[in-house]
């Protein structure tokens, strides 16, 4: 079924927000990516093909508007974790807030390249074909990038882990 | 059959859940011979898990309102116009009182109205009676759509002997409408004038004859539709049928 430009946007809206989140780790910087996103989106909206998916086309643009800014722009920073109040749902055991904070930590020293890659899969829930096109590369590439963001995670989040144990006995 | 290594892709995919019917059960196959690889791929999985959990939850109606901000910002013309058409409807309405009408047209009868005055603009060019031609219909369709937020198709009018000309954009109130224009062997034309707005309601069709045209419109859902020609009533209900019959 061909949904209209206006269905999609309001579908993808979540993914998009949590996706600027995990780029931003910031509500604000993330209401503004979103919006500066929706903006672009609703001007540029003739160039959109109707029956094409809505979603990668506009990771597209957030992603082109955060690099422009983040990157060149020295008032806008990432948000240091520590500067992250909790990182989990108010939900988790300490156990896990101490797991997901490891996970975090170790993103942080995963490549830019790789670590956006693994998020728009992970978090915008973007396909491979989606994901692909979103930043702009190969679909093998970007396969490539996710595997190695991945092998990093593990190798990291293990060594803690090991240090941790060992740190105990 | 039980492959004695993963590829690398296949494992990916594992995680991320984007493996084929097919696929997942010769992975579940060789995960029971390699508890490694199940393990491997379940902390991976585990990981994905732990980097969504941290991220919060936007509530509906705060990306509602980025959405509106959103709105505001990329169509400071588009509010302009929309005021200037309300503007004009006051005026028709307010004509509509003084002449003694007593009954204030409905959204409905205002857009048969304005699909009819469309076609009889139109209808005599013989220039321009389109913007463009149905030798584009794919970019014609493509670009309607997009102006009207929500994909459209020209229907086909073969058993009446009309073909596609083209099409145009048209205001609709605030909003903007798509109008086909459509023409058989002997030069008589009609015009389909299609608008997606607000509204779950179906009516079922309607007709309006004013200044020797027939206007039948209806309305599916959030589509409003008015055929409009010099044509008989059962031939334009017949037509109107056909076209009822492509559109859902």
């Amino acid at each position: 079924m061909i949904q209209s430009f206006d269905i999609q946007l309001e579908a993808c809206l979540p993914d998009l927000w949590r996706y600027a989140w995990s780029l931003t780790r910031d509500r604000d910087a993330a209401d503004d990516l979103v919006q500066d996103c929706v903006e672009r989106a609703l001007r540029k909206r003739l160039l959109w093909m109707p029956g094409r998916p809505l979603k990668p086309w506009l990771a597209k643009m957030l992603l082109n508007i955060f690099r422009d800014r983040w990157r060149k722009d020295a008032r806008y920073v990432t948000v240091d974790l520590d500067q992250v109040g909790t990182l989990a749902a108010p939900g988790c055991s300490a156990e896990e807030r101490l797991e997901v904070r490891a996970v975090w930590r170790a993103l942080e020293t995963v490549p830019r390249d790789q670590r956006e890659a693994l998020l728009a899969v992970v978090v915008a829930g973007l396909s491979y074909e989606e994901a692909a096109a979103a930043l702009g590369i190969p679909k093998g590439t970007l396969m490539s990038r996710i595997s190695r963001a991945r092998a990093k995670l593990k190798a990291d989040v293990d060594a803690t882990a090991v240090t941790k144990i060992r740190s105990v006995t | 059959m039980t492959r004695s290594t993963l590829s690398e892709e296949m494992i990916q995919r594992a995680i991320d859940g984007q493996l084929s019917a097919q696929e997942q059960v010769s992975l579940e196959q060789h995960l029971e011979a390699h508890p490694k690889d199940a393990e491997r791929i379940a902390q991976m999985q585990r990981q994905s898990d732990l980097i969504r959990s941290a991220i919060p939850e936007p509530s509906v109606a705060h990306l509602r309102q980025l959405r509106e901000r959103a709105d505001r910002t990329a169509a400071p013309s588009l509010r302009v116009a929309a005021s200037a058409a309300i503007f004009v409807l006051g005026l028709g309405a307010g004509y509509a009182l003084h002449s003694g009408g007593g009954n204030v047209p409905s959204d409905m009868a205002q857009f048969a109205q304005a699909a009819k005055n469309a076609h009889a603009l139109y209808v005599s060019e013989v220039l321009h009676p389109v913007e463009v031609a149905a030798s584009q219909k794919d970019h014609l369709q493509a670009w309607l759509s997009n102006r009207l937020g929500a994909a459209i198709i020209a229907p086909q009018l073969g058993e009446s002997g009309y073909r596609l000309m083209g099409g145009r954009l048209l205001p609709s109130g605030a909003q903007a409408s798509a109008l086909f224009m459509y023409e058989n062997a002997q030069g008589d034309r009609l015009s389909l004038i299609a608008t997606h707005g607000g509204g779950q309601d179906k009516q079922s069709f309607r007709y309006k004859e004013e200044d020797g045209y027939l206007t039948v419109f209806w309305q599916d859902g959030p589509w409003r539709y008015s055929l409009v020609g010099a044509r008989p009533r059962e031939t334009m209900d017949q037509i109107a049928r056909e076209v009822h019959g492509q559109l859902i």
